[in-house]
């Protein structure tokens, strides 16, 4: 199975039924396939996503967030000030740039940092560096719904040429 | 283009409003939120509603500026239920990408009422772009169906802020839903 496929299905099982989506070149592939699995809402802004997702929840619906690395920058405080203060999940898969056979010089400003940054505003995440990483994107969703909190899955290109 | 009759109802209170100050704007609204679902957009519109009327369906925002009406979009997605929207010109402003989802999804059931005093009233009354950027055209532009704008003057009534904790606000709203 492909790591689209599985993460696709890893996302029905936890009761996901929504996607809201930015592009990024790396994940061509999934964002082909979210709108055959879900209902899909695509975006021009991530921080509306937040608020889109937080929505969605409020209503009783789960929901998960596909960006790039770059627009994790763009959610900070929706991340804190609205999904961290009133303790809502959210899913956020993370194409993550700048980090694996980047071309891309720009990407690896933010995505080297994402740890980083990630840690300093102590948001939990889980680095999907190998194929073999992806075994525990289940265990982080259950994590992120009994937390009741964002939860970062940083996807590494190196992932979708499995 | 409204496309809902709470929005109809709510457009037929707004016409004779403008040049109120919102809180006098929120007074004349207040019977047509009873019962409804609102999410309220932060600081002073979101104290001053509380204020004049409470309810366990009214989500007030807190921090996260910018993002009532996405999240407002949100919940209309996934209720059948009319979802009303108070937001005002500096925060519709700040995240208008809110517009564009919207446009997109364009959902009968979800209504912003954009009180629009010119200003960004919770930090001091700074001057917003909503001088020179005419709101209902923005979301006309956007396709947004049910948009309703009260032009209101400046100026905040002297309420405290909102006494609930985040945890409360989010589940009284979530149990009155279900």
């Amino acid at each position: 199975m492909s790591a689209e496929r599985y993460l696709i299905d890893v996302l029905k099982q936890a009761g996901i039924t929504a996607v809201a989506t930015l592009p990024c070149g790396k994940i061509k592939t999934l964002l082909d396939l979210v709108p055959t699995a879900f209902k899909e809402v695509p975006l021009t802004r991530e921080e509306d996503g937040v608020g889109l997702c937080v929505g969605a929840y409020l209503a009783g619906v789960k929901m998960a967030l596909v960006m790039q690395s770059s627009g994790v920058g763009n959610s900070i405080n929706a991340l804190m000030s609205l999904a961290t203060l009133f303790r809502i999940p959210l899913p956020i898969l993370v194409s993550w740039r700048g980090v694996w056979q980047e071309q891309i010089f720009a990407q690896t400003m933010m995505g080297k940092t994402l740890p980083a940054l990630l840690d300093g505003l102590k948001l939990p995440y889980l680095e999907v560096r190998e194929a073999r990483d992806l075994e525990k994107v289940k265990e982080g969703l259950e994590e992120c719904y009994r937390m009741k909190r964002p939860y970062v899955f940083l996807l590494s290109p190196k992932i979708w040429t499995a | 283009m409204l496309s809902n009759e709470t929005a109809l109802r709510l457009s037929a209170v707004a016409e004779d409003m403008d040049g109120l100050t919102r809180y006098d704007v929120l007074k004349r609204l207040v019977p047509q939120l009873r019962g409804h679902i609102v999410i309220c957009t932060l600081g002073f519109p979101s104290r001053e509603l509380y204020a004049l009327f409470d309810q366990p369906t009214t989500f007030y925002m807190l921090g996260s500026m910018g993002l009532a009406s996405s999240i407002g979009l949100g919940v209309a997605l996934f209720t059948t239920r009319d979802v009303i929207v108070l937001e005002g010109d500096g925060s519709l402003l700040m995240n208008p990408n809110a517009l564009f989802t919207i446009g997109q999804e364009a959902p009968d059931n979800l209504i912003i009422v954009c009180i629009d005093n010119h200003a960004y009233g919770s930090t001091g009354n700074q001057p917003t772009l909503a001088r020179t950027i005419h709101l209902p055209q923005l979301a006309e532009l956007c396709g947004v169906k049910n948009f309703i704008h009260i032009l209101a003057k400046p100026g905040n009534a002297n309420v405290g802020v909102i006494p609930l904790s985040p945890h409360r606000i989010k589940q009284r709203f979530m149990a009155s839903l279900h």
